[in-house]
């Protein structure tokens, strides 16, 4: 079997005709051999546009049906399953309990905690409607890893833009502190299946990855797109784009490669043809893994302000210096005339904010890292959000008439 | 009266609830939940125009391409622009790359296992308990090509890739054409891809698609409802951008006409919204209503929308109706044999069109955002009309509008009786064994729903009190 050392440098380097898929297959079968049952998946779909489960689909080498027949027990997964209603949920919980403290629990989706998440409701329990709140917090106790998948799951994404109707949080805001430990967050809108296919695969064989300031997987978002990014020459060379369409580099156009930790440029989407993202296609990048998209990254065809701020990033400091050398000039003083700077800037400060460290007690707001506290000023008097935000209680257990949800429910006390 | 509550209904994009009422074991009454909500429309107002198409693609992953075509088209409607005939080839080739990935993935991933026993592990089990009429030699076919459609949708997928960039969540389609330019590789990838699908489409999707019908006969019954359908045209002719290739139009009662886009009215009855402001100009440049997830009476996050106050159904059906000469039913099958008729055209589309691509000419126009303006993009997405409206005031989104497909097909009634089209389809079918409701299922499937896009306004200037379930 691969090391993981051998594993990871697979992984980082792309190389032509490796798949992080087929690599996987043929380590999650000698896994396989390794324990008595395939991997157990619940797949919850929170509230979502589904996007990552296509993308998901859009896998290769294998495809993801034989990926799911052969090399993992899905037992929960709303678009894919053939039970419906509450057999189905029913066969979720069962699964849980069947295996509790095995499965993999994977979230697509932000969840709306807006009273008590009842503006997110995925199905239909014994005891009423099931949130996605409430079935996020059955199922994480049990759960061996929990996989937010998306930028929603990880970090609310979309549906977190202000006004935030519904009140969406990442799954990592939501979770218990206990269970924040089992978090690893595959990130993007939508996620890229090679990224969960190979946390995956790593999660099985060797254990948890190393992870960077947000909780994701190193080997895979541990690098910026423009430190990978083929147009970084023409970047230090000061050849720009002046609208989209062109082949120069993008960044005086809104490029938010210098701070997408991904490593899309080697990866490439749906087939891996050097052309299949999105400054492939001469538009700049969104930088749609990252905490505070897309609000801190919009407007999308404004480009960066100040980047000297955001700190954590390598390559910040070293287009700080490109821009200290002058091919920058023209640049800088373009920000400081754009009013939009500040909202950038503004939002960026406060979501990129590294999570903070796992054993401290966390403080309420704490909780809530990525929330939006207030939106941006829209100038729109009848669109300004209630400012105060409900602090996260714990939901209150209810009494399940099934008794087998009361054996699960046995269960949760004696942990 | 039994009543059956399904939720959530599955294999389907987002889950839905479905509830209907049983008197003598026929349905007589069925109502169609969306139970969550998102608010696209209020995080579309403050931001800069130019940034919808991505922001808006995001409503659904299923059919992405088709919010960013329809977000492109009124933001250039909001302005005077002209596209280049690669910009519109290309939309048209990703957006068709689009539609046929979708209905491969409707008939196969999401509606055969209503019919046939793929397989006797999870996620294919635990499923009701109903007799696989098929011959185990169709059986096993049927599955075999259950597994190869994740291969030959994927590959769908990928000959929009070619030219999007990206599937789901396309990058190149921009308001000012499409920001790739068609290269010799990227044309001919995309045939070798479109010729993966064609085998398929034309062999396997429709040989299995006839097996079911035949051994399922009362679905050619069940499923049925009046005549009324709405399209908004087909993806747009390539040589004169600014019409639908295919157009639109509406069917009533049997008769065709032209849409007369201010015939639209939306009402929010008997969904979780209170007071919508009055209309001032056209429907759909105003603010949307508040949420009351308590009010009496409603059902569903999901408002109504109809055309001359007649429910109209959007679809492959409503196009097939309108453009393929179509008189027959509308029943379960007529749905999914115009998706399959669809899918077909739409491969022979796209082969005239990838040859049509003109090498490295410009594919792309700058496009200006205004000051201010309004605008409108009428756009058929692959399971119906798609409208989105935007109103641009200081170089910003003062209002955006989307009215989704599924709005259509699945929305909320209007009164008591004025019921939405999934709604109708379903009422007269019966249910053989209230235990295995798998009848159903099967109705729904055809409409080939999709909550996730139904589901998008609200207004947050008020707390709600938590909702109980008495």
């Amino acid at each position: 079997m691969l090391s993981r050392r051998e594993f990871i440098k697979a992984c980082l380097s792309m190389a032509a005709g490796l798949s992080v898929p087929a690599l996987s297959r043929s380590l999650m079968a000698e896994a396989a051999g390794m324990f008595s049952h395939k991997p157990v998946v619940i797949y919850l779909e929170a509230v979502t546009c589904t996007g990552d489960l296509i993308s998901l689909l859009n896998a290769r080498d294998p495809d993801i049906g034989r990926f799911i027949r052969e090399d993992i027990d899905l037992r929960y997964q709303t678009t894919l399953m053939v039970a419906e209603g509450t057999p189905a949920v029913n066969y979720m919980y069962q699964s849980a309990e069947e295996h509790w403290g095995e499965y993999i629990l994977i979230i697509e989706g932000a969840i709306p905690v807006r009273d008590d998440g009842i503006f997110g409701v995925i199905g239909e329990a014994e005891n009423g409607p099931l949130t996605a709140l409430r079935a996020v917090r059955d199922l994480a106790p049990g759960a061996k890893y929990i996989l937010p998948f998306g930028v929603c799951a990880c970090f609310g994404g979309q549906y977190a833009t202000p006004p935030n109707p519904s009140e969406v949080r990442g799954v990592w805001a939501v979770l218990d502190q206990r269970d924040k430990g089992k978090v690893v967050n595959v990130s993007g809108c939508p996620g890229h299946p090679d990224w969960l296919i190979g946390t995956l695969t790593h999660l099985m064989v060797y254990g948890m990855p190393e992870l960077d300031a947000h909780r994701r997987p190193k080997v895979f978002f541990g690098r910026t797109v423009h430190d990978l990014c083929p147009r970084r020459r023409l970047f230090e060379q000061g050849i720009f784009a002046s609208q989209p369409g062109e082949s120069g580099c993008l960044y005086k156009i809104g490029c938010k490669g210098p701070v997408a930790g991904c490593d899309v440029p080697l990866r490439q989407w749906n087939t891996y043809y050097h052309w299949q993202w999105p400054i492939g296609c001469n538009v700049p990048c969104i930088a749609c893994t990252e905490p505070g998209y897309p609000t801190a990254m919009m407007p999308f065809y404004q480009h960066l302000p100040d980047i000297n701020v955001f700190g954590t990033h390598a390559a910040s400091r070293t287009i700080a210096k490109t821009v200290g050398l002058g091919t920058g000039a023209a640049i800088a003083g373009h920000f400081a005339a754009s009013l939009i700077t500040r909202r950038v800037q503004k939002n960026y400060r406060k979501l990129q904010e590294p999570l903070p460290p796992l054993p401290a007690e966390p403080t309420p707001t704490a909780d809530l890292a990525f929330g939006f506290e207030a939106g941006p000023d829209l100038g729109e008097p009848d669109l300004v959000v209630e400012q105060a935000q409900p602090p996260v209680t714990a939901m209150p257990r209810k009494e399940f008439k099934s008794p087998l949800a009361r054996q699960i429910q046995e269960k949760w006390k004696e942990k | 009266m039994a009543k059956i509550l399904i939720g959530p209904v599955t294999r389907e994009n987002t889950p839905m609830a479905v509830e209907v009422s049983l008197a003598n074991k026929v349905i007589s009454d069925a109502k169609i939940m969306g139970r969550h909500m998102r608010g696209f429309e209020y995080m579309l107002a403050g931001l800069v125009p130019s940034d919808a198409p991505y922001f808006t693609e995001r409503i659904c992953g299923i059919c992405s391409t088709a919010h960013t075509y329809a977000s492109c088209l009124a933001l250039e409607d909001a302005t005077t622009h002209d596209l280049t005939k690669n910009g519109v080839l290309i939309r048209n080739i990703i957006f068709l790359g689009d539609l046929l990935q979708n209905h491969l993935r409707h008939f196969y991933l999401l509606s055969v296992p209503d019919y046939v026993h793929l397989a006797e592990e999870p996620p294919w089990l635990p499923r009701y308990t109903f007799r696989d009429r098929l011959p185990s030699a169709v059986t096993k076919r049927i599955t075999a090509n259950y597994f190869k459609a994740f291969e030959v949708s994927r590959d769908a997928h990928t000959l929009s890739a070619n030219f999007g960039g990206r599937t789901p969540h396309t990058w190149s389609i921009q308001p000012g054409g499409a920001t790739v330019q068609p290269t010799g590789e990227k044309i001919m990838r995309a045939l070798a891809n479109l010729r993966l699908v064609k085998e398929f489409v034309t062999g396997a999707y429709r040989e299995d698609l006839l097996a079911l019908v035949e051994a399922y006969p009362e679905y050619s019954e069940y499923g049925s409802r009046p005549h009324n359908y709405i399209s908004f045209g087909l993806v747009r002719d390539p040589d004169k951008p600014s019409e639908p290739f295919l157009p639109g139009g509406a069917v009533l009662e049997g008769q065709k006409e032209a849409v007369e886009v201010t015939a639209i009215s939306e009402s929010i009855e008997h969904s979780w919204y209170s007071a919508a402001k009055e209309v001032e100009e056209g429907p759909f440049y105003h603010r949307s209503p508040e949420p009351d997830r308590q009010k009496p009476g409603a059902y569903s996050f999901i408002k109504a929308v109809r055309y001359k106050g007649k429910a109209c159904e959007g679809g492959p059906i409503a196009r097939a109706v309108l453009h393929g000469g179509y008189q027959g039913g509308n029943a379960v099958w007529n749905r999914h044999l115009a998706r399959q008729w669809e899918a077909e055209r739409a491969v022979e589309l796209m082969e005239r069109w990838i040859n049509q691509l003109q090498e490295n000419q410009p594919s792309y126009v700058q496009w200006e955002s205004p000051e201010a303006g309004k605008g409108q993009g009428l756009f058929d997405a692959m399971r119906g009309p798609l409208g989105h409206w935007v109103e641009i005031a200081g170089g910003k989104i003062k209002n955006y509008t989307v009215v989704t497909p599924s709005v259509w097909n699945m929305g909320t009634r209007v009164g008591a009786e004025n019921l939405s089209p999934l709604e109708e389809a379903l009422i007269g079918t019966p249910i053989e064994d209230v235990e295995n409701p798998v009848e159903i299922g099967r109705v729904v499937r055809s409409f080939d729903p999709c909550t996730a896009c139904a589901v998008h306004v609200i207004t947050p200037t008020r707390k709600l009190e938590p909702f109980r379930i008495v």
